[in-house]
């Protein structure tokens, strides 16, 4: 009988620990800014110039332990989803360029490649009424917002994948 | 009896009873040095107090955030003893048997804080109420319910540490919604803020919330300093140093408290 009870304490605790966070579903609408920011290279980014692709926008910082966590499975995402209209742009909470630099060379198992925006002073966490880091969006082809997500997930998982390519423009 | 006049013996006892007494001393625990005190707040609830320094001018009530209290701030306590006030650690998850749990802080009425506030009262000039995270709750409500038709500005202040006093956790792109208890309080209140946190940059609406109701507020932004900073089991190394300096951030905080527009002051 013990056993047992110990055998369905470790399922429950194993399947909660498997189970990520699911992108919730929001009212499409407008985002809060265009993301005019400069990437590690210093060129310059805007939604608008995403036009046409589905973008995930994520809200992090080298501090923050779980969004060290969940870059690895970004960076899988977008392996996963080559080839497709689909962008992502992970937003820096206003940590220095070195900071980020460090970060990718301890992270270089994972080969991040995707697009960081340095946030400066701020000015995009405060549009966004970012309260929790990770925070994250899902904007569809049109530049809608479409789903958002607190905290962190596994985003090569059935369900963020799944919502991301729902989204995807058909081809002609 | 020969033998135990042996000088071998001797040196090897006493040696014996030395690395006795430093191990005593290597593991004390962190609330070693305090005066304990109990104070009764209700019927059967008995508030176990760590008490620090001794000071009639200045007392800083340091109250449990969703965690307990934590071995570090009996360390800040001594601290600030050392810089002239008298602490009070309330144990007041343990008066009422909780675990240090976040529900557990909604278990706690705010009669109990303003309890002790009373008694305290009694024998100090002057009080600061004192926690962090989702511990302000306990303090402003604890704080309100003592000020209850009293003309008596005993409560000099609020130190509040890394505040979260959002109602809940606000949707992915919503305003942060704040406890009605913001926007009733009317202290001086302190905030220490580490910049790396997303309400670092929610500050202002904070401020202005808690100047609603008749607070005054000031900051004292801490530079790469995360929230729960002091305690936090993944400390970065000037995480761990800073720990040192927040004794001197919350006098320097004390000292710098704004002062109250007198008008409308009950």
């Amino acid at each position: 009988m013990k056993n047992l009870a110990m055998l369905i304490l470790c399922l429950t605790l194993a399947l909660n620990s498997a189970h990520a966070r699911e992108l919730k579903p929001i009212e499409p609408r407008a985002p809060f800014s265009q993301l005019k920011l400069q990437d590690l290279s210093g060129k310059n980014h805007s939604l608008a110039d995403y036009k046409g692709k589905v973008v995930l926008v994520n809200f992090w910082a080298t501090w923050c332990p779980p969004c060290r966590a969940e870059m690895p499975s970004i960076q899988r995402l977008k392996e996963h989803m080559a080839g497709k209209p689909f962008a992502i742009l992970a937003v820096d909470m206003a940590e220095t360029e070195a900071d980020v630099r460090d970060f990718l060379r301890e992270m270089k198992a994972s080969k991040i490649d995707f697009t960081i925006l340095m946030d400066k002073d701020g000015k995009e966490i405060r549009a966004w009424n970012v309260s929790v880091f990770p925070t994250s969006f899902i904007l569809d082809a049109e530049g809608q917002l479409r789903y958002s997500l607190l905290g962190s997930t596994e985003w090569d998982e059935y369900d963020a994948v799944h919502k991301i390519e729902g989204l995807l423009p058909s081809t002609p | 009896m020969a033998a135990n006049r042996d000088p071998g013996l001797q040196n090897e006892f006493m040696r014996s009873l030395a690395t006795l007494f430093l191990l005593c001393l290597v593991s004390a625990p962190a609330w070693a040095g305090a005066s304990p005190r109990s104070i009764n707040v209700a019927p059967d609830v008995d508030v176990p107090i760590s008490i620090y320094g001794a000071s009639q001018q200045q007392l800083i009530l340091w109250l449990p955030s969703e965690r307990g209290m934590v071995d570090p701030e009996h360390e800040v306590a001594k601290q600030l003893a050392q810089r002239g006030y008298e602490v009070w650690i309330a144990d007041l998850f343990g008066a009422r048997f909780l675990p240090a749990v976040p529900s557990s802080l909604n278990a706690i009425p705010a009669t109990d804080v303003a309890q002790l506030i009373q008694v305290a009262a009694q024998r100090h000039a002057k009080i600061y109420l004192l926690s962090s995270s989702e511990g302000a709750k306990l303090a402003l409500e604890g704080a309100q319910q003592w000020q209850r038709g009293k003309f008596n500005h005993v409560i000099a202040g609020a130190i509040l540490l890394f505040p979260n006093l959002h109602a809940t956790i606000p949707d992915a792109g919503a305003a942060p919604a704040y406890l009605p208890i913001t926007a009733q309080s009317r202290l001086p209140i302190a905030i220490l803020q580490g910049n790396l946190s997303p309400w670092y940059w929610q500050l202002d609406a904070l401020t202005a919330q808690l100047e609603r109701g008749g607070s005054r507020v000031t900051s004292k932004i801490l530079p790469g300093m995360r929230d729960r900073f002091y305690f936090r089991e993944d400390a970065l190394p000037r995480e761990r140093v800073a720990r040192n300096q927040l004794a001197a951030h919350i006098d320097d905080s004390i000292r710098n408290l704004p002062s109250l527009n007198q008008e409308n002051t009950p």
